[in-house]
């Protein structure tokens, strides 16, 4: 089947536009990160992974891998488990490629083939095929904002497995193997306990995480219920740019007058058309926006619920301290404890305080960056339209 | 114009054959195509039109162009079980073959459609001696014809392949020199299922047309274009020019009437009958989908409806206060877009599918009258059929001598001679009012059509004028955003 070939994209001829629904976030020269090919292979991708580097801790100033998309799992897992990075928001990890719908509904045209005239089919198919290459160029621009953001933080930039990740011209997948039986199950009750700790009401002592607890928690729920709205919404546009182009295939088939005809058939295409960038270029400009920014609020309710828990610690360690200080024993291990899960706790609060804040600025740059470029391309395809029909309803008047 | 020029006839082949009434086609067939082909002089009097397909759209332009010109009216892509009609063709001969003409589904000439062939004069007199000599001796070899075009007709299970077959004949008894009229499968094993019970009488060996194929016909429903469809189709275009190649070569069957009217016979009703038919399945086709395309539409009202107000919540959440504006701006902006998806598609189904679905009822209408066309034709026929029976009747009281009944055998003859007239003059205006009518029909179906696609699309050009007003209101909100 057409799926099954492989699909070879030059990422960077594709519009700048379509790239980053966070701000343009390749443009500290030191480490430059970007993803200018993919090929898909049956149900894998690969990515081609480029990096250009002025910094010496990397062998080469230029070069480039290929990585899977286990891959960028295993890194985003690896920096979550990290310790030291638990006051900082780890970039939500990219969703896996998802070809199920237009795997689906290539299937089910190949089943209609017979019912459809040829037409009808290969616009059909063409459809397909622009469907399979939007679903390609979002995850490709998903992985690399991923790497991107990494990139472009001052921390996170320097990790190891990163480097590791950027740099190893050999297949990852070994060092995968042993990291997920490391790692998997501490993550996942992670995420379990997660919510407990923040709802059962560790007493907050500072203002601004109470607030941000408050906001966030709220602002998630909000913002996934968007996300799921919108796809919806977008989907309801597909369906109709599809009945456009069954329109126009019948319509052709009925060449009652010949030249009127004509006239509607090509109308209808290319509203079918415009109809289609419509509804791709909201799903890019806003579904995909929203979608990224519940991931990355999700990132930022696990900061909060690392530094609940850093509390959490911490009040236990008191309580042990003063247990110890009742019987008199183990004191200065208990002090030490104490200090130390104190010391965590503070370190998490500032570098939070700061990840948090400027995660803030982050999200309400990107917001206004893709709702004015969505406006800009409504009013672009919508004055399209308005040359189209009013081209048509003269040339149909005139005759 | 057909230049007696172009055509020299053939030459005559030495040997055998061609007296009336022999029906020995053992040799006919091979030698004598072969024969005739070979040795003729000149390449341009033989319509072959597979192998030199230009050739045909050599001859007189006039002639072809024209029927091409109306022809392309009912052409459609798609596929049609050409044996379920197979089946129909032989029911309909079977009720036929006790009539002396052709079968129901085939109407004989209502009012002739004006001049699609125009005889070409010159060619009705022998002008010289020569050509006088040669119309006296010719014989049935004076006929070719060719099989070619094959175009796919209607869409769906409906569909089917019509066939050009032209015909070039120097015989008077053609009304024209050069003339095609265009033929589906079915009509040539009809032709064939006259023949065979007429001329079997005789004991005439008939030429067998191909045979029926489902499974090529159902690869033919995928597509014309893919190589085992072309192939069947080309395979069966060859064999049904063959075997109209043999039966016209065949000096008796050449006389039947029936072969004429299947040369050269262009049906207006039939071919307009076929028009309505496939329009009113596309048209149905078409219903379907902006059924659909009102369903998504009604869809899509709603998921914007409900995404506009989570948007207005998430505003309300929103603690940057000119994203938070901007958010609720933007859930605004799509209510708008709701009122306006809702807008168009009402305009989708009370300007669009109510149109098609007026007029898909009206086809039927149509379809209607041509039926009663055919009933006043076999009122007619029957009436025809009936007078002949009462002659008979009466001839065989003339040798039984029964004087008495005699009488009323001849009033009965006298009553249904007046009625065989009256049915057929009953046929004759109904054919020019259905004519009439159906010319009319199409005209205001294309004013129709027209004004009301021109409605739609205006309502559509108001709602996108709109939408370009909305979204040039939040731009400015957007960009305030900081």
């Amino acid at each position: 089947s057409m799926l099954g070939q492989c699909v070879y994209v030059f990422w960077s001829v594709i519009s700048p536009q379509l790239r980053s629904v966070s701000v343009d976030l390749n443009h500290d020269a030191s480490l430059l990160i970007d993803i200018p090919d993919a090929l898909c292979e049956r149900d894998k991708v690969k990515f081609t992974v480029h990096t250009k580097t002025t910094l010496s801790s990397f062998q080469k100033p230029d070069f480039s891998v290929p990585r899977q998309h286990e891959d960028f799992i295993w890194l985003h897992d690896t920096l979550v488990e990290t310790e030291d990075y638990a006051g900082l928001i780890i970039p939500p990890a990219p969703p896996k490629p998802d070809f199920d719908s237009p795997r689906d509904k290539m299937h089910k045209l190949g089943e209609g083939e017979a019912t459809m005239t040829k037409e009808e089919y290969t616009k059909m198919k063409q459809e397909l095929e622009a469907e399979y290459l939007a679903v390609f160029k979002k995850t490709v621009q998903v992985h690399e904002i991923f790497l991107q953001r990494l990139s472009s933080h001052p921390v996170l930039s320097k990790d190891r497995n990163f480097q590791i990740f950027l740099e190893y011209d050999q297949d990852l997948s070994v060092r995968r193997k042993n990291a997920k039986e490391m790692f998997g199950g501490f993550f996942k009750n992670m995420v379990k306990s997660a919510d407990e700790v923040l709802i059962s009401g560790v007493k907050e002592v500072d203002d601004f995480f109470e607030q941000e607890k408050t906001f966030l928690l709220d602002y998630y729920s909000k913002i996934k219920d968007s996300t799921a709205k919108a796809e919806k919404m977008t989907r309801a546009h597909k369906n109709i740019a599809d009945d456009y182009i069954h329109i126009s295939a019948t319509l052709n088939s009925l060449a009652a007058d010949d030249m009127t005809a004509n006239k509607n058939l090509n109308i209808i295409l290319s509203l079918q058309k415009v109809e289609g960038r419509v509804a791709s270029d909201q799903d890019l400009k806003l579904t995909e926006l929203l979608r990224y920014y519940m991931r990355d609020i999700q990132a930022a309710k696990d900061l909060l619920y690392r530094r609940a828990r850093a509390l959490a610690d911490y009040e236990n360690s008191n309580k042990a301290l003063d247990k110890a200080r009742l019987k008199s024993k183990d004191i200065p291990q208990a002090e030490e404890h104490q200090r130390q899960c104190l010391q965590k706790f503070d370190k998490l609060s500032e570098s939070g305080k700061k990840e948090l804040t400027s995660f803030k600025g982050r999200r309400v740059v990107a917001f206004r960056k893709n709702f004015i470029e969505m406006a800009e391309l409504e009013i672009k395809h919508a004055k399209n339209s308005v040359a189209l029909l009013q081209g048509c309803i003269e040339l149909l008047k005139s005759n | 114009m057909a230049a007696s020029s172009d055509r020299n006839p053939p030459p005559f082949p030495t040997a055998e054959e061609s007296e009336p009434g022999l029906c020995d086609m053992a040799d006919a067939d091979s030698d004598e195509g072969e024969d005739i082909f070979v040795s003729n002089s000149n390449p341009v009097s033989v319509s072959r039109g597979v192998s030199q397909p230009d050739r045909v759209s050599e001859e007189p332009s006039d002639l072809f162009s024209e029927e091409a010109a109306s022809s392309t009216a009912a052409k459609a892509n798609g596929v049609h079980s050409d044996d379920d009609n197979d089946l129909f063709a032989d029911t309909n001969v079977e009720l036929s073959t006790d009539k002396s003409s052709s079968s129901a589904r085939k109407e004989p000439s209502g009012p002739r459609h004006a001049s699609t062939f125009t005889p070409s004069p010159a060619a009705m007199q022998p002008t010289s001696l020569e050509q006088l000599e040669e119309e006296e001796a010719k014989d049935s070899f004076d006929v070719d014809v060719a099989v070619t075009n094959p175009e796919k007709i209607g869409d769906g299970m409906n569909a089917y392949v019509a066939y050009k077959v032209s015909t070039r004949t120097s015989l008077p008894m053609f009304r024209s020199k050069v003339f095609s009229v265009r033929r589906r499968f079915s009509d040539f094993l009809g032709l064939y299922e006259k023949l065979s019970v007429k001329q079997s009488l005789h004991g005439c060996i008939i030429p067998l047309p191909p045979e029926k194929s489902v499974v090529g016909m159902t690869k033919v429903k995928v597509g014309m274009d893919d190589p085992s469809s072309v192939e069947f189709v080309e395979r069966r275009r060859a064999a049904l020019e063959r075997y109209l190649q043999r039966v016209v070569s065949h000096p008796s069957l050449l006389q039947d009437p029936d072969v004429r009217e299947f040369l050269e016979r262009e049906d207006w009703f039939e071919d307009k009958f076929q028009e309505v038919e496939n329009e009113e399945q596309q048209l149905r086709k078409l219903h379907v989908v902006v059924d659909s395309l009102v369903i998504h539409r009604k869809e899509l009202c709603g998921n914007t409806a409900v995404f506009a107000k989570s948007l207005a919540m998430l505003g309300n959440s929103e603690d940057n206060t000119a994203l938070s504006r901007a958010l609720s701006q933007l859930a605004e902006v799509e209510d708008k877009m709701e009122q306006l998806h809702q807008e168009q598609a009402a305009s989708d189904f009370f300007i669009f599918a109510e149109l098609l679905g007026d007029y898909i009822r009206l086809l039927g209408a149509v379809r209607g009258c041509f039926d009663q066309r055919m009933r006043a034709w076999q009122r007619w026929q029957e009436a025809q059929s009936t007078l002949q029976k009462k002659r008979e009747a009466e001839a065989k009281l003339l040798w039984a001598n029964k004087p008495d009944k005699l009488q009323q055998a001849k009033e009965e003859i006298t009553e249904w001679e007046a009625r065989v007239t009256q049915y057929e003059r009953d046929f004759d205006r109904i054919g020019m009012t259905v004519r009439k009518e159906v010319l009319r029909f199409e005209k205001e179906k294309a004013k129709d059509f027209k004004s009301q696609i021109i409605k739609y699309l205006e309502a559509m050009l108001q709602s996108q004028q709109r939408l370009i007003k909305f979204w040039e209101a939040f731009l400015p909100e957007a960009k305030a955003i900081a």
